[in-house]
């Protein structure tokens, strides 16, 4: 375990930024009144086996979990589970009715967008996702180091099938573009780079910098004039991405120095190959390791994890072994000798045997990104657990037919007690639209719809 | 759009040959994206690339500045370090931005430097590092850029391209780099204007080593061919024999652009050569081929005609041991037909599982008879069906599943335009090599290639020209280019909307 303790000066040092910005940081976190809220939504894929993943209506405390949800068991009362919820911005465009091409619009309930798999297979999700939403209202009153963070595990951005690798978004076509290396994120938490030629004489490199840093967002507004004007918008998304990762470095540079006995510790540095099919779970889990550090250091307070793309056909499970080795149809993975999960999906056996055992594995490690949660105190007797939402979600309703409805949505965490947990609702056909609007709702980022507005406002009962 | 940036092989190209840094810096950064054109095109900055490019440039600067008076041309005591500092932003920045500065970007940096070094105080050296990473943050280096602050001039409706510009496509256009020192003689003397100097730059360059791995890159992509040494068949096709495939592909295509092949697109595509080494051999089954080394070998030209027909493409498009038609004949179909599939059906019926007694193209037959499946179907499907005779690692087989192969096949191509009836994948690779559909198509993707862009109306004429020229060759596809570069679609291009120009 990599636990070097920086000091806010040594940081500074490290990140080469200017001191200036330090009291008018500080002045924005200390407004933030009542607990920390925080949200995670992660992207599973390949639906689930529908009659053994929903469980009766009412009280979760007396009711016995499926086979799927079984990991859940102990966690039960800070869950719910919606039965009903139908992707109806996507199958309302009445161009296809199940398959991968939803990917992209699970969590932005708008209709009206392109789909555009014949064209270069881009795929655009239509407008912003709730974790950019919330991101943005919250940027409004907190300077985070990380205004959201972007996660993802297994999603081959040199595939050609680009249409399902981002299904966040922050706008219409402005896909977020996630992190796939753990790693990075955590030498992003705690330290900048050096600048070459480091004497160690850092008042004077942090004035340097910010000269460089200066000269280069002017040479780059220079450039945005003299080119057109499309060209121009594709500069000003280049600025803003590098302003953005000035405010980054200054936030964290400006973050308060954890406290005696704080839960703030940098993550394990993760030592694995995120390329590696055979480490899938092990940076699944440095992504989450990544997330409850995150968040017990403030870091941000949004979190988006894709545990693979749309399609799961380079996800492999080694560590289930009673799932057979052989794909009968979906076979990027025939050379490792294992399942691959796309496989599953299709040919899960009688029951869905194979898919409910690879869908319990997952919710293991759901369970296990709660655990984390759980054990990070958050003052008031309260875990960062208590003050969280996490939405497990999930393009796909029922895994063998790839269908668009009865999605296998999971929230977790009261996120500070707007969510009546411990329950199973079965309110007849929801729309995605009315759990995403909960997701804003809770986390402060108030509305009366989310996406299309025709598809109406909170599933009534989600409340505490 | 027709702002690009730079791909992360262009960048390592252009490191090496600007820096002599051949650590390939550029491959820390995110994936490229397949851009509009269809090829690979620098991702728009998000955070994690600007991220990323800021690691990048930090790496290359610390290795720079060892060598840092050679990269200025000056060292103080003996010159200034204000007057160095604005020779190294004059000479070294002229070569990363491929083209002159204006006096004021001099002067801006000149200033980030005296301002580095005598307000803040850091060391010389420190601050030309401070220096050097400006001008390689600069979207002047990283985009490929149209209009620098020299010699782009109206022309009717058009623009006619200056000759820093021109040096700049043409570069990257044939070596996925970076201008060389001749090259901005040229521009610099006022030699690189017309079609003739085009031309004169451009047969220098195609014979230039830079040439070779910057053509393999665009075979690469134009035929989908990366990724060849990644592959592993079981036994069949381990590891070390996919290396040895994807370096036939290299080979291959090196035969024809540089070698004995003329250049030639009907080597390219029905020659029966192959380059192989024991390993490959065997999966060739052609005898007295020993060691590790690639050579050439003469394959039987009843089984084997050209890259289609070479292990890399069969078992890529494959699905393991199985032979897969429907990749193979979607590459055909859409990178040498310039035809594009057309999108999936919603709930599509899906195939039966694959059988011990079925073929692959029995198992495949639902898509020809299904009306629902045919539709579609019947315009790449066929053509994959050419190469049943080989299994997904790439072996000739004239049985599978117990019973004799059936590679032949009508294809109509979605336009109408053309039929090819074949036998077999030889049968195939003749008629497309002598196809007009084909000749058009090669010339669409290298524009595509070499502009970042799908092609316009207002291209035909030319692109209509360089298959003529292409044709008139004798189908030589280094003619075809030099053809697409001294064209007026290469001279000139269309003004952006918002574009202000001189």
């Amino acid at each position: 375990m990599n636990t070097v303790h920086l000091s806010r000066r040594s940081l500074l040092r490290r990140l080469g930024l200017g001191l200036g910005m330090l009291p008018l940081l500080e002045s924005s976190r200390a407004r933030a009144a009542g607990p920390i809220k925080r949200l995670v939504i992660v992207m599973q894929t390949g639906g689930c086996a529908p009659p053994d993943f929903f469980p009766a209506a009412g009280n979760l405390a007396g009711i016995t979990l499926g086979q799927t949800l079984a990991p859940l068991e102990p966690h039960k009362r800070d869950i719910v589970v919606v039965d009903g919820i139908r992707m109806s911005n996507f199958l309302d465009q009445g161009n296809y009715g199940a398959g991968h091409e939803n990917y992209a619009s699970t969590f932005t309930g708008t209709s009206g967008f392109v789909l555009q798999r014949s064209d270069g297979n881009r795929l655009n999700g239509g407008g912003p996702t709730p974790d950019q939403v919330v991101a943005q209202e919250l940027a409004r009153t907190v300077s985070l180091p990380y205004r959201s963070l972007a996660l993802a595990v297994q999603v081959d951005d040199t595939e050609n099938l680009s249409f399902f690798r981002r299904c966040f978004w922050s706008g219409s076509n402005q896909a977020v573009t996630p992190e796939h290396d753990p790693k990075k994120i955590a030498i992003g938490m705690m330290a900048g780079r050096p600048i070459a030629g480091d004497n160690g004489d850092f008042d004077r490199l942090l004035k340097a910098r910010a000269s460089l840093l200066d000269y280069v967002g002017k040479d780059l507004e220079a450039f945005s004039l003299r080119v057109g004007r499309d060209d121009r918008s594709k500069i000003q998304q280049h600025l803003q991405s590098y302003q953005e990762l000035q405010r980054r470095l200054a936030a964290m540079a400006a973050a308060p120095a954890p406290a005696a006995g704080s839960a703030c510790k940098p993550p394990t540095t993760f030592a694995g190959n995120i390329h590696d099919l055979l480490q899938y779970k092990q940076t699944m889990n440095a992504h989450f390791d990544v997330v409850a550090a995150a968040f017990a250091c403030d870091v941000t307070r949004v979190a988006t994890v894709q545990l693979s793309n749309g399609s799961g056909t380079k996800v492999v499970f080694p560590d289930i072994t009673d799932i057979g080795t052989t794909n009968t149809t979906f076979k990027d993975t025939a050379s490792l000798g294992l399942r691959n999960y796309h496989d599953v999906q299709h040919n899960g056996g009688p029951m869905y045997r194979d898919k409910i055992k690879v869908d319990a594995w997952y919710m293991k490690q759901f369970a296990g990104l709660i655990e984390r949660l759980k054990a990070i105190p958050d003052g008031g007797g309260r875990t960062v657990f208590d003050n969280t939402v996490i939405l497990w979600g999930n393009h796909m309703g029922d895994g063998g037919s790839h269908s668009s409805d009865r999605l296998p949505w999971v929230l977790a965490g009261s996120c500070g007690g707007y969510f009546k947990t411990g329950q199973s609702l079965k309110p007849g056909r929801v729309h995605t639209n009315n759990l995403l609007v909960a997701l804003c709702n809770a986390m402060g980022a108030t509305r009366t719809s989310f996406g299309d507005e025709k598809y109406g406002s909170e599933l009534a009962g989600l409340r505490a | 759009m027709a702002l690009r940036r730079l791909t992360r092989t262009e960048l390592d190209n252009t490191f090496k040959q600007l820096l002599g840094d051949g650590s390939r810096p550029a491959d820390q950064l995110p994936a490229d994206v397949s851009g509009d054109s269809g090829f690979l095109t620098g991702n728009d900055v998000s955070i994690v690339d600007a991220q990323a490019l800021a690691d990048m440039t930090g790496a290359v600067v610390a290795t720079a500045l060892a060598k840092l008076d050679a990269l200025a041309g000056c060292a103080p005591p003996a010159t200034p370090e204000a007057a160095c500092a604005r020779q190294l932003a004059t000479a070294f920045g002229k070569r990363v931005f491929r083209r002159p500065l204006d006096a004021a970007e001099v002067s801006a940096l000149g200033a980030l430097f005296d301002k580095v070094r005598s307000q803040i105080g850091l060391d010389y050296k420190a601050s030309m590092g401070i220096l050097l990473q400006a001008i390689l943050q600069s979207p002047s280096f990283l985009y490929h850029w149209q209009v620098g602050p020299q010699g782009a001039r109206r022309e009717g409706g058009l623009v006619r391209l200056g000759p820093y510009e021109l040096a700049s496509r043409l570069s990257y256009f044939l070596w996925q780099s970076m201008p060389d020192d001749a090259l901005f003689d040229a521009a610099d003397r006022g030699r690189l204007a017309t079609a003739a100097d085009v031309e004169r730059e451009a047969r220098r360059m195609l014979a230039d080593a830079r040439a070779k791995p910057a053509l393999l890159e665009f075979h690469l992509q134009w035929l989908r061919l990366a990724g060849v040494e990644k592959l592993q068949v079981g036994t069949v096709l381990p590891s070390r024999a996919a290396q040895a495939a994807a370096d036939e592909v290299a080979a291959l295509v090196d035969h024809v652009m540089a070698g004995d092949g003329g250049g030639k697109l009907s080597v390219l595509l029905s020659a029966p050569l192959g380059f192989a080494n024991a390993d490959l051999a065997k999966v060739y089954g052609i005898g007295g081929v020993t060691g590790t080394n690639l050579r050439k070998v003469d394959l039987d030209p009843a089984q084997r005609a050209g890259i289609f027909t070479s292990v890399g493409f069969l078992a890529l498009n494959a699905k393991g041991l199985a032979s897969e038609p429907i990749y193979r004949g979607v590459v055909l179909l859409e990178q040498v037909l310039c035809e594009q599939k057309p999108p999936p059906l919603p709930a599509a019926p899906r195939l039966a599982d694959p059988q011990p007694n079925v073929t692959t193209r029995e198992q495949h037959q639902m898509h020809q008879s299904n009306p629902v499946c045919v539709g579609c179907h019947q315009s790449f499907e066929p053509l994959g069906y050419a190469f049943e005779s080989y299994d997904g690692a790439g072996r000739w087989r004239t049985q599978d599943a117990g019973k004799p192969v059936d590679a032949s096949g009508t294809v109509t191509t979605p336009n109408g335009n053309e039929t090819f009836t074949f036998k077999n994948a030889v049968d195939l690779a003749r008629g497309l090599a002598g196809s007009k559909q084909v000749h058009a198509c090669a010339a669409k993707k290298l524009r595509r290639y070499e502009s970042g862009l799908p092609e316009s109306d207002a291209d035909a004429a030319n692109l209509d020209a360089a298959v003529a020229a292409f044709e008139r060759s004798g189908l030589d596809l280094r003619e075809l280019m030099v053809a697409l570069a001294t064209g007026p679609s290469f001279l000139y291009r269309a003004p952006s909307a918002g574009e202000a120009l001189p």
